[in-house]
């Protein structure tokens, strides 16, 4: 049941778990540096993507995780094209460095590595309608979980390094600074997450608030537009709930509903933002499914 | 299993360590120029009528004290780190790097004012207060034209009065008088008084403060720190640089007083908007250009047409004027149409790369920022002395100026439409101007100072041309512009540009 690289669940030796979801984001307010404003330009700005992602257990402490998501970008202001296609190839391992069951409850430690590349040529620097910036990315992330009678607390921390990037112009600027160069600096970044949740046999449901924070960056200029070198900083909060149903043949398919809303940032949208989705989880070699 | 996961981690710390997230730029060394131009004095100048309009004193002899006072000065100089920074800095040629500032200050003013809500207008920046939003100015295509024009000009009197008083008072650079100096730069038989960097320095800064009035902080300390870089280099003397910034800001004066006086306070008559549209369609105009933008944002100053030209006369460029574009629901119009529609769908990656690249949208330097960089790098390409540089950026300068006063002359008198305006389905990657359609502007400003250039530099003349064609094409790409938009507007430029041609076959320069 791992989907993710930042939550406190492993999947079992020989299980794969593969995901198709749907998310929809939307917003029509946005931070301009700190200043928050709409723009009858871009009126309510909308992205889609559907996500393919799968989690396999090499070993009971080590899930091997990759994702790859399709894009749509668009706005109803303006008169700006729509953008979609393919964006970045995730493949992330996750390792349960550290487990130990107590009357008190389970602890597990997690560290989790992750690398990211774009599968397209997309454009990075048409922001906001790009899919993506195009960085190639490396992550580390540590992950604390904690569980009485079912119910948890999970912390993440991690850091997202980000490759420079190449763009079709040879002439930008950052913060001031004219570039003549098609190289643009990509600001590394910071995020972390807790969650809080219940989960058994049949259910899981949390609430959790994440952030992101940019460690370098500029800030978009009055009436300017976005640009993959910005401070891109947000803090949102939200909340995710799972339900099982188990098949006779051992495998198990799982609805997935999550809400989230943007509550504080810059140089974002402040979005809010929809994804269902539906895993089948089996075993690989056939035989019933060792459950969570 | 443990072996996989050490080479993971392994290989995520490499990944982690490995990017370098520092910027390489190219870094530009210095040259010996290619030749002095020993003739230079006689060239003639944009605004002034003749050399003998500005003077500069007779130097002192190289035997008076003070003037060895002087050479004493440079001889004892000790040079820290940073200095040799702003030497080596200086060293790529002072014409190409007040240039580039100019870029850098055009990129960062090329923002519209937003839209005030209270008010329920945009406001106007004000040249009085440039500092408060919206900042002035609000430096677009035209009003970069103009700045690079008069930026260019201004270096270029100045530096043809400043050969004519070298040659005629004929005082050498402080090594070639006295053997116990060595400059840090090369040294040419270019007399030195009076120092060609600091008129170039004065003459820069006066016209820039005018066009950037919120930035005579950076420029002055800009300014400083180039003739400053003169003394370190031990290239000049204090009494070259005194006398260069005096004849600097005498040529500048000049200059700019032709600036003020260029109907530029009269672009933005927006009062003359209602009759403009109105004779358009007294001409048979169908359905007249709006403003794409939300709110409606009165055009973009619509009376830049009127503006003073430098190579041609207003007869002229009425003469030079294209004929109007196919009709709206004519078959040559329905064909450039259905091409932007079919672009929509089927523009290809590399398509999309010539529209990126050329964009020089909101934020940029705009195309003439972008010709005043091709302009810039050939200079230093062929070695051009300071003078021949600078008559090249005062020559592609006043063309690029001259190619958007003729092109907004052009675009206000036919007035048509934006494709997005006829067919909201033709959508752009690049977002499209607030001002009328026909004909481009890039592909005007292109085809100018693609022409001026390949005149200038032949043998980059084919490179020149295709660059022209090719940000001609990408208005079309960027689905901004109909292909008749393009390929007249890229005509009528080559037409600019050859009055600057002329003006060039006749400046006493050679080619």
């Amino acid at each position: 049941m791992a989907q993710t690289p930042t939550d406190g669940i492993m999947m079992g030796k020989h299980l794969i778990c593969n995901v198709a979801s749907y998310s929809n984001s939307q917003w029509s307010q946005y931070w301009e540096g700190t200043l928050k404003r709409s723009n009858a330009n871009v009126g309510t700005f909308t992205s889609q993507n559907v996500m393919l992602m799968s989690a396999y257990g090499l070993t009971k402490n080590l899930n091997v995780i990759a994702g790859l998501p399709y894009i749509w970008n668009r706005s109803n202001g303006g008169h700006f094209s729509r953008q979609e296609g393919i964006q970045d190839l995730s493949v992330w391992l996750k390792y349960r460095a550290f487990r130990a069951e107590t009357s008190l409850g389970t602890f597990a430690l997690f560290a989790t590595g992750g690398i990211s590349a774009p599968a397209n040529q997309y454009i990075p620097d048409m922001l906001p309608y790009s899919i993506g910036l195009r960085s190639k990315t490396a992550s580390i992330k540590g992950i604390a979980h904690y569980k009485f009678k079912g119910f948890y607390l999970t912390g993440h921390a991690g850091y997202i390094r980000r490759s420079n990037i190449h763009i079709d112009r040879d002439s930008y600027q950052y913060d001031g600074v004219m570039y003549d160069t098609h190289e643009v600096m990509v600001p590394d970044v910071v995020d972390a997450s807790a969650r809080l949740g219940y989960i058994n046999k049949y259910v899981q449901v949390e609430g959790f608030i994440d952030n992101m924070t940019s460690q370098s960056g500029d800030d978009i200029r009055r009436q300017d537009m976005p640009f993959p070198t910005n401070k891109m900083d947000q803090t949102q909060l939200g909340g995710m709930a799972k339900v099982h149903m188990y098949l006779k043949n051992g495998s198990f398919f799982t609805l997935v509903g999550q809400y989230s809303q943007v509550t504080a940032g810059r140089n974002v949208g402040q979005a809010r933002m929809y994804t269902v989705g539906i895993q089948h989880t089996f075993n690989v070699t056939g035989r019933s499914s060792d459950l969570p | 299993m443990n072996t996989l996961r050490r080479l993971s981690l392994l290989s995520l710390i490499v990944l982690l360590n490995s990017c370098d997230k520092s910027i390489d730029q190219p870094s530009l060394t210095v040259y010996e120029p290619a030749g002095l131009d020993a003739q230079g004095g006689q060239w003639k100048p944009f605004v002034l009528n003749s050399t003998d309009e500005v003077s500069v004193p007779a130097p002192l002899t190289t035997e008076s004290s003070t003037y060895k006072a002087e050479l004493q000065e440079l001889k004892s100089l000790s040079v820290t780190a940073e200095q040799q920074k702003t030497i080596d800095y200086w060293s790529a040629g002072g014409v190409y790097r007040w240039n580039e500032l100019a870029r850098t200050l055009a990129a960062n003013y090329n923002l519209p004012p937003v839209y005030d809500e209270i008010q329920k207008k945009y406001p106007v920046p004000d040249a009085a207060n440039p500092t408060a939003e919206p900042k002035f100015p609000f430096c677009n295509p035209p009003y970069a034209s103009r700045m690079f024009a008069y930026l260019g000009v201004a270096q270029y009197d100045a530096l043809v009065a400043a050969w004519k008083y070298k040659y005629q008072y004929n005082r050498l650079a402080p090594a070639k008088v006295d053997a116990g100096i060595t400059s840090t730069l090369p040294v040419t038989d270019l007399p030195s008084y009076p120092s060609e960097d600091a008129v170039v320095a004065a003459a820069s800064f006066e016209v820039l403060k005018v066009m950037f009035p919120g930035e005579v902080a950076k420029l002055t300390a800009t300014y400083e720190a180039h003739r400053n870089s003169r003394i370190w280099a031990k290239a000049n003397v204090r009494s070259d640089l005194e006398a260069g910034e005096a004849l600097g800001k005498a040529v500048a004066a000049k200059v700019i007083a032709r600036a003020k006086a260029d109907g530029m306070g009269a672009a933005n008559n927006q009062a003359a908007v209602a009759a403009m549209i109105a004779d358009a369609k007294a001409r048979g105009l169908r359905k007249e250009w709006t403003s794409l933008d939300a709110p409606a944002r009165p055009p973009m100053l619509p009376t830049f047409g009127n503006v003073k030209t430098w190579n041609f006369t207003d007869a002229q460029k009425v003469t030079m004027r294209p004929s109007p574009p196919p009709a709206l629901g004519s078959a040559g119009f329905e064909k450039d149409m259905q091409e932007l529609r079919d672009m929509g769908k089927k523009l290809t990656r590399d398509q999309h790369r010539i529209a990126s690249y050329w964009s020089d949208g909101v934020g940029s330097y705009t195309p003439p920022g972008h010709w005043n960089r091709e302009a810039a790098n050939l200079t230093r390409k062929y070695k051009e002395n300071e003078l021949r540089a600078a008559r090249t950026m005062a020559l592609v300068g006043t063309s690029l100026m001259d190619a958007g006063i003729a092109c907004w002359d052009t675009k206000f008198f036919y007035y048509t439409p934006r494709p997005f305006q006829v067919d909201h389905a033709v959508r752009s990657t690049i977002g499209t101007p607030n001002f009328p359609s026909f004909t481009s502007g890039h592909s005007t400003f292109s085809g100018a100072a693609a022409t001026v250039l390949a005149y200038l530099f032949p043998n980059d003349a084919d490179a020149m041309q295709a660059l022209a064609a090719e940000a001609s094409v990408s208005r079309i790409y960027g689905c901004i512009h109909y292909r008749s938009d393009s390929d007249v507007g890229l005509v009528h430029g080559k037409s600019v540009g050859e009055y600057a041609v002329k003006r060039a076959q006749l400046d006493g320069a050679g080619r």
